[in-house]
């Protein structure tokens, strides 16, 4: 929080000792709407170069979170830094906003300008001088491609196109952190898609993104590490790796020519096999397994050794949806 | 070309590049252009008909002597550049002013402005930007105009440098309503507020032109009150300049002094002084947009910032009061009052201002160790509440109603004038009208930190309904009787139109009553904060308790 008292650089190395180890580092940040606690003593950190997924029920916090961290909005009370700088909503720190892009999910645009000249005031708001505001404004729209509309108004452009466009002036001036709120919200499956390949190009170019979204399937292909929100709070944040280490069970798809019956009865001999289901519609079952990939391989032995007709045996893994739900979530895909 | 134009000004100022190119369509420059010189055409045909060669026509620049007729040229030239001028005024002004208003309403209505203040560009470099490039096609038509406007201010014998100081003046003026308007788009209004706000802006500056306008050309000068009002209308300096080279247009009778100049011949010297205070207020809006800018529903300027505003105010108001100094008589102690009540107004004006709002508040009464202690809070820290600092801005304007009336009494040249039982009455009643501001204050920030939604428009409501509807009741419940009571006016802004009917029991039951409910309501806002400290710490401990969470 910004009081009347100077925060010395000393105080603030002492308040927050390991602030400058993150790309992102929030302490007891919270937001409060007259009697609403938007945000509530969130402490989040994102190191440098990680692809941070933020999940949650509408209403849990996300949008306000992000928007905190682009400056666009006031903490009722924390702190925000930015790779170790203090991050104020005031003129007080024109590096710091060089370094962030921000995208909303509602990505207003100015209509009566065409794409070129749209990115290029963007550029040139972030000071980027000639020849190389030209040059980045021309990678960019390949980036997002649109070069073959750079001459169109943007009124005339598609919801897609816009949403990229959005995206090409989030990026123009190179930020080190991206935020991305609902970034493929209300786009068709193609658009979708695309947008997906261009945040792993970035992704490829060292940036560290933090992004939101309803559509797991899609976070969980990009991200590195996720945070789960409800009711203003960061109730989960790891690693994805830690996440599905913890929480994802292995499963084994089992799929017989001969009786289920007899399949079930082979596996009673396993502990390792610990429940299954069967799969509608399908000579299958979906077994919960515990062991390692050398011993589903022995369990796959063992009933291929009692004369099962086994033709399909292959190992699944909980995906983000499932562990969401597990974990009391209702989240909305 | 133009986009050659565009670019190289877009190096200097992104936001400037952005309006221009938004702006400056061929199509549009070619229209402006052409209706500027038809104008300016139609301008000349009209006035070269009053000079015609024709015997038959006479008009006020002709004079005939033996027959021979001879044109005073310098006479039409300068009312030409007088009525040009007027063209400025009255179009650049209210336009602008409604052409701005309505860009930050659009931007804000579709959120786009928050991209722009997320860049690294400073809030001032972004509105300059906006006031440089939204008016552009208005300044293009001018521009066109410049030459013809600038060449007959000339030709009507007004010296060089005086018709540059009245089109820095005119620029000067432009910026300084231009910065109001801005600030009102930066205002948080609902959406269907914001789209009637761009021509309330324009119809508000309008009247303010042409009422001021009208006491210009009528010479009337508020006998020294409300003077300070010419000084933001680039007609009074146009009157100083071409009072002499129009005397059809201008009377020359009637004086403005401040302080112990006499503005009406100095001309130099009120073109000097014109510039000075609109860089003033100029800075002072300044620093209200850039704290607006970034946070919408920060108080538009700092306790502190807010004492040298009163300060200001004081001085330059005092200037024109002293000029006009008054005897103790009836109509002079009505002077004065009306004095008391322009600082009056400017003192509410500060109190919506200055005074935070609730969630401010909250934070200020959360986070109490982490600004200053005890008193010095309440003066500088900008989220406590502001009635301290409204009784000091008070007391640093009515400062200026003390000096005038203390001068008034004491500077008459006959010692039998001197009227010090009067003055005492006046000082007495100055006070309590004091207490009221304050009293005022401390109900607006009650007001405010209400919990109900509407709670901003409640605490104006509140203040307007204290300023405005208790004298009109007054008023309207005592209009049909001699019998004034004079104990009731002493509770509302007119306190000093009393002071020859009121006695010193009223005055003294007046003071007693006012400092009562300051103190019952100071009570109740102490109460209130904490409350509102408490609350929240409850807000969050439920929050934690229902969610089952821990941050």
């Amino acid at each position: 929080m910004k009081t009347s008292l100077p925060v010395t650089q000393r105080d603030q190395h002492l308040l927050y000792p390991d602030a400058d180890q993150y790309a992102i580092a929030t302490y007891g940040l919270t937001k409060q709407f007259e009697r609403y606690i938007a945000v509530n003593e969130i402490d989040l950190q994102v190191k440098a170069g990680e692809v941070y997924g933020l999940i949650g029920p509408n209403g849990a916090g996300k949008t306000t979170l992000i928007r905190m961290l682009a400056a666009a909005e006031e903490p009722t009370t924390g702190a925000i830094f930015i790779n170790g700088e203090r991050l104020l909503r005031d003129d007080s720190n024109p590096k710091l906003k060089q370094r962030l892009g921000y995208l909303p999910d509602d990505y207003p645009l100015y209509h009566d300008l065409n794409v070129w000249d749209y990115l290029d005031y963007f550029a040139r708001l972030y000071r980027l001088r000639q020849p190389h505001r030209r040059r980045r404004v021309y990678e960019v729209l390949e980036l997002v491609q649109l070069t073959n509309k750079k001459d169109s108004l943007i009124s005339t452009l598609s919801r897609g196109m816009k949403q990229r466009l959005s995206l090409a002036r989030t990026i123009v001036h190179e930020p080190i952190l991206l935020l991305l709120d609902e970034p493929v919200s209300g786009l068709d499956p193609i658009a979708r898609m695309q947008f997906r390949e261009i945040i792993k190009v970035l992704q490829e170019a060292g940036m560290t993104i933090l992004i939101s979204s309803h559509v797991l399937s899609d976070l969980a292909e990009l991200c590195t590490s996720v945070g789960i929100m409800e009711m203003g709070f960061l109730v989960e944040s790891a690693s994805l790796k830690e996440l599905y280490r913890r929480l994802a069970r292995q499963q084994i798809v089992i799929s017989t020519l001969g009786a289920l019956d007899d399949l079930k009865t082979e596996l009673r001999n396993f502990s390792l096999a610990r429940e299954w289901e069967t799969l509608p519609g399908q000579n299958s079952l979906r077994v919960e397994f515990s062991g390692s990939p050398d011993e589903s391989a022995e369990l796959l032995k063992a009933l291929v050794t009692a004369g099962l007709p086994i033709n399909e045996f292959h190992c699944t893994q909980e995906d983000l949806e499932s562990i969401f739900l597990k974990l009391g979530h209702k989240q909305a895909s | 070309m133009l986009d050659a134009i565009i670019d190289r000004v877009g190096d200097w100022n992104p936001q400037l590049f952005r309006e221009l190119k938004g702006q400056l369509k061929p199509r549009g420059l070619i229209i402006v252009g052409f209706i500027s010189f038809v104008l300016q055409l139609l301008l000349y045909l009209i006035f070269a008909s009053q000079v015609s060669k024709d015997p038959q026509i006479s008009s006020i620049y002709i004079t005939s002597e033996n027959g021979v007729r001879t044109v005073n040229w310098a006479l039409w030239s300068g009312d030409i550049f007088v009525t040009l001028s007027f063209f400025a005024i009255f179009i650049l002004l209210p336009i602008g002013t409604y052409l701005l208003t309505a860009n930050l309403a659009k931007e804000a209505r579709k959120g786009t402005l928050n991209f722009v203040r997320m860049s690294p560009q400073s809030a001032l470099d972004i509105l300059i930007g906006k006031m440089l490039g939204v008016p552009a096609l208005l300044y293009w038509g001018f521009a066109i105009a410049f030459p013809f406007h600038f060449a007959f201010g000339i030709g009507a014998g007004i010296p060089f440098y005086r018709v540059l100081g009245f089109e820095l003046i005119l620029v000067a003026a432009c910026a300084f309503f231009y910065s109001i308007a801005l600030l009102v788009g930066l205002l948080p209004f609902e959406n269907n507020t914001r789209s009637s706000l761009p021509w309330l802006v324009g119809l508000i500056t309008l009247i303010y032109l042409i009422f001021i306008q009208g006491s210009i050309f009528s010479n009337g000068s508020f006998e020294g009150v409300f003077n300070i009002l010419y000084l933001f209308h680039p007609g009074f300096y146009l009157k100083s300049i071409a009072a002499n080279t129009s005397p059809f247009m201008f009377s020359r009778t009637g004086q403005i002094g401040w302080y112990t100049i006499d503005l009406t011949t100095a001309s130099n010297f009120l073109l000097l002084f014109g510039l000075a205070n609109f860089t003033l207020w100029i800075y002072w809006f300044a620093q209200a947009l850039k704290r607006r800018f970034h946070d919408v529903k920060k108080p538009l300027w700092s306790k502190s910032q807010s004492y040298c505003i009163s300060a200001s105010f004081m001085v330059i108001n005092l200037g024109f009061a002293l000029s006009h100094l008054p005897d103790y008589n009836r109509h002079r102690l009505q002077l004065l009052a009306l004095q008391q009540i322009l600082y009056f107004l400017v003192a509410m004006g500060l109190i919506i201002a200055i005074s935070p709002l609730r969630e401010q508040v909250q934070i200020w009464s959360l986070h109490r160790p982490q600004y200053r202690r005890g008193m010095a809070s309440l003066i500088f820290d900008e989220k406590s509440p502001a009635v301290l600092a409204v009784g000091i801005n008070g007391a640093i304007l009515y400062a200026g109603v003390v000096v005038y009336a203390i001068a008034a009494a004491w500077l008459p040249t006959s010692p039998s004038d001197r009227n010090l039982f009067l003055l005492g009455t006046t000082l007495a009643c100055l006070v309590i009208s004091w207490i009221l501001i304050v009293l005022i204050a401390s109900v607006y920030q009650i007001l405010l930190l209400n919990k109900s939604r509407r709670r901003a428009v409640l605490a104006k409501s509140g203040l307007l309904g204290m300023v405005f509807l208790v004298p009109l009741a007054i008023f309207f419940a005592f209009i049909s009787s001699d019998l004034q009571p004079m104990l009731a006016w002493l509770f509302t802004p007119f306190a000093l139109f009393t002071v020859r009917e009121v006695n010193l029991v009223e005055i003294i039951f007046a003071f007693v009553s006012q400092s009562l409910a300051i103190a019952a309501v100071t009570i109740n806002t102490h109460n209130s904060i904490r409350r509102l400290g408490a609350s929240e710490a409850q807000v969050l401990l439920n929050q934690n308790a229902s969610t089952g969470l821990k941050p």
